[in-house]
């Protein structure tokens, strides 16, 4: 059983109900703030905030592991190459064996990998505490196409639908033999076979549902309506104005820090 | 009631990658509110035909098309499947590629249709609330449709396109990838239906049910309506089946071996009530 990590999980908290649009500005402030100011102390303050949101959320277990088993390797993949061959490195800092760690590098690699890091949390934590059917009416509530909305919408539901099918492939074929587990050449083999019936059988489904979509009225010319309410209430407009203002206040501070 | 639902008329389609396949229906007319059954092998038309009837031919399709199908006064060519789709209800085999993910519970994946017609929302929860209590689907409303079984899928794929209140429910091999128990399902919901004044055009291999259920039979093969006729006077004729690559019920098996070691000389029976009653008429001793 694989981990899905990609998927909306239900719980009951005041971020759950926020509207979606509340999130993205969220994502869009983050975003600016860190790229504008350059700073490694606000970017800890919004990687520490994100934390806490999930906590919040009631999703932080969830939350960490998603984050640990997406981020880690790709940070200590940034540490150990710009530590080594990043041509700003001149101290050295440590050796491991006869490799030399120079600061410079590690610095540059702590900087933009904390970024990245904090940038894609976000974007984690907005999918995991985001009801996917809350997408399509927020979007058109503000004027964005319905469709677009509608893509963001099933593409989120269809990846743990992929998740599950690799699965029922990889059973079946480890039930006709196929070793799934063992050395790293092993597994790189087992899963080639899994890749053709795993995209042949997305894209039958996908044109399927194409079908089943538009035998359903998804391209009618008229004004669509929603089944469910999403509205931009008061708790979306607190929200947002205290993250305005929190940011507002590190840009002001910026560089003092 | 005699009024016709749905009409073809020197209807001609071929798909632009195929030359092989042509669908060609000369005149088929078929009443409002009757419910038929649709026979053939694998790639006789079938599937081709619900598309016709839906106006996935032409609008969904690539190929060329002569002639017409009518469903009531809409010419299908010169309409949309928007239009149809409050005139039509396809439902198929694979239950997964019908669920929209349009929404995370049964209620809302239901509710999709109506959000794109633009149904207001009071209208909607009326709407939706009364279909799931038709089908029966009160207990899974609040659940995800992609965590419920193929036959409970089904049964909300049915749901969703019956909230638009369609008067034709077209129905291709819907219980092709079911167990037993989730066909006999279907084929009461589908029953109670035809009920309640739903015209139903069923594809299917079960012949047992179709039997039971419908009014008349259309057999297919290579494109072509090769016979239409009252059920028992198509399943009874096991000659014509296996020259269309169909196999007849074992009860009707069992009535050409009796006849073929000189047993039996009257019509076949098609259902084990009937052979019930012919056998033990013919036959004193079953008494
Ligand atoms: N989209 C398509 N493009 C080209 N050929 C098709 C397409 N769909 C079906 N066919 C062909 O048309 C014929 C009839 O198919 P179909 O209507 O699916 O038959 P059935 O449902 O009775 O099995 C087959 O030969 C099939 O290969
Ligand atoms: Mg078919």
């Amino acid at each position: 059983m694989a981990l899905m990590i990609t998927s909306f999980i239900q719980k009951d908290s005041f971020i759950q109900e926020l509207n979606p649009i509340s999130k993205i500005f969220l994502i869009l402030l983050v975003i600016t703030s860190i790229i504008i100011l350059d700073n490694l102390y606000i970017t800890y303050f919004f990687l520490i905030n994100v934390f806490f949101l999930a906590y919040l959320a009631k999703i932080e277990k969830e939350f960490v592991k998603g984050i640990t088993i997406v981020m880690l390797p790709i940070a200590v993949w940034f540490l150990i190459i710009h530590g080594i061959v990043n041509p700003a490195g001149k101290t050295i800092l440590f050796k491991i064996w006869f490799i030399p760690f120079r600061k410079e590098g590690l610095l540059f690699a702590l900087n933009f990998g904390s970024k990245l890091v904090t940038i894609i949390s976000y974007f984690y934590f907005f999918i995991i505490t985001t009801y996917p059917g809350d997408i399509v009416g927020s979007f058109s509530k503000i004027g964005l196409p319905y469709k677009a909305g509608f893509l963001i919408n099933s593409s989120l539901q269809m990846l743990p639908l992929m998740q599950r099918r690799a699965e029922k492939i990889l059973e079946a074929q480890e039930a006709r033999g196929l070793k799934v587990k063992g050395k790293l050449k092993d597994r790189f083999k087992a899963y080639t076979p899994l890749i053709i019936p795993l995209i042949l059988g997305a894209l039958m489904e996908a044109y399927e549902r194409v079908l089943a979509i538009e035998i359903r009225g998804f391209s009618a010319k008229v004004k669509k309506t929603h089944y469910r309410e999403v509205n931009f209430e008061k708790k979306d407009l607190i929200f947002c104005f205290t993250y305005l203002f929190l940011t507002l206040i590190l840009i002001i501070g910026g560089g003092n820090f | 009631m005699n009024q016709t639902i749905i009409e073809f008329n020197n209807f001609k389609w071929h798909y632009s990658n195929n030359r092989k396949f042509r669908l060609d229906i000369q005149e088929l007319k078929i009443r409002k509110g009757s419910f038929v059954g649709i026979i053939g092998p694998t790639g006789a038309g079938k599937t081709t035909f619900c598309y016709s009837i839906m106006g996935v031919v032409p609008h969904l399709q690539n190929g060329k098309m002569e002639g017409s199908v009518r469903i009531e006064e809409i010419e299908t060519k010169n309409s949309s499947l928007n239009v149809l789709s409050q005139k039509v209800g396809l439902v198929v085999q694979n239950p997964l590629s019908q669920m929209s993910g349009a929404g995370l519970n049964v209620e809302e994946e239901i509710a999709f249709g109506l959000e794109n017609h633009g149904y207001s929302r009071q209208e909607m929860i009326k709407k939706v609330k009364k279909i799931i209590e038709l089908i029966g689907l009160k207990e899974y409303a609040r659940r995800s449709p992609f965590e419920l079984s193929g036959g409970q899928q089904q049964k909300v794929a049915i749901a969703s396109i019956l909230v638009l209140e369609p008067e034709i429910l077209v129905l291709d091999e819907p219980t092709g990838y079911l167990d037993p128990l989730s066909t006999d399902m279907i084929f009461t919901l589908v029953k109670e239906l035809k009920k309640q004044g739903k015209t139903i055009i069923f594809v299917s291999h079960k012949f047992e049910y179709l039997n039971e259920l419908c009014d008349e039979i259309i057999l297919i093969n290579k494109g072509k309506i090769i016979k239409k006729g009252a059920p028992t006077e198509i399943f009874s004729d096991i000659s014509l089946l296996s020259k269309n690559n169909l196999g007849a019920m074992d009860v009707t098996n069992l009535f050409a071996r009796l006849k073929k070691a000189g047993k039996w000389k009257k019509r076949f029976a098609v259902s084990v009530e009937e052979s019930e009653k012919e056998l033990r008429s013919e036959f004193p001793w079953m008494r």
